[in-house]
């Protein structure tokens, strides 16, 4: 099986760097075997997780799009 | 048993909730599906679909002040089994943020003080830091042992990361942050 990117962006989130980090690693070993690679989005910020929509619907709003939008907006991705 | 006193006054809070979380509430025919797959509703003082019913009934202060709303955790089972496509898991954020506005008794104040303190984390260091944020809640809490086992057990796993791991521009969550109170 091939695919056409070999190099993907992505976002890990807080959990994947810690309490979840066998799915991180997993996660790369699986797209290994296709040669593909994951680069780290610079810079992430938290997705706000349930904490933020439960209470602040601003910041539930504001933080999400950040991780997508800031890395462009400032030439980095 | 306690008597319900519907007043014209009582249909405002539902059309509140309504606007605020986007969702029809009239289309809940009590098929309490959403409650039958809540994996907190054995927990809670009243299901989600009586939340509904509640709320429509515009007992305001009553589901304001209800573990309920709290207890839940945002996993969205509820909304995504709804047949009539109720967004539960809206409704009860709406609740949530309503109980903080009107500075009502909050039923679960742990679990306030809990989502305060991921807020908290996130404006200091733009990502998580969970070992702290437990720390944190213990110590609001005074509750130093429970979990205290499993709290180990997931440090001796190095599920819990010492040291934070930071986002370096530090002005972009100020921005965020600012951002969201425009928003909110």
């Amino acid at each position: 099986m091939t695919f056409s990117h070999k190099e993907l962006n992505y976002f890990p989130g807080c959990s994947l760097a810690t309490t979840a980090k066998e799915n991180n690693a997993s996660l790369k070993h699986f797209l290994e075997q296709f040669d593909i690679r994951l680069t780290e989005i610079p810079d992430w910020n938290c997705c706000g997780s349930s904490s933020t929509h439960s209470i602040d619907s601003g910041l539930a709003l504001a933080l999400p799009p950040a991780i997508c939008f800031w890395p462009r907006l400032t030439s980095r991705c | 048993m306690d008597t319900i006193k519907l007043t014209p006054a009582s249909g405002n809070f539902v059309q509140t909730v309504q606007e605020k979380s986007r969702s029809d509430l009239s289309r809940c025919w009590h098929c309490l599906c959403c409650s039958g797959g809540c994996p907190f509703a054995k927990d809670m003082d009243f299901l989600p679909n009586v939340i509904i019913r509640m709320v429509q009934m515009g007992l305001k202060e009553k589901v304001l002040t209800s573990s309920a709303i709290w207890l839940c955790v945002g996993c969205n089972t509820c909304s995504m089994e709804c047949p009539n496509a109720v967004d539960m898991a809206a409704m009860m954020d709406t609740l949530r943020r309503m109980a903080i506005e009107e500075k009502v008794k909050i039923a679960e104040p742990a679990v306030l003080s809990f989502h305060q303190k991921v807020i908290d984390s996130i404006s200091r260091y733009g990502r998580t830091h969970k070992l702290e944020i437990m720390m944190r809640y213990k110590l609001s809490e005074k509750d130093f042992f429970s979990d205290m086992d499993l709290g180990l057990r997931m440090l001796s796993r190095r599920k819990l990361d010492l040291m934070p791991s930071k986002v370096k521009n530090k002005q972009q969550i100020q921005a965020l942050f600012k951002l969201a109170e425009d928003l909110s």
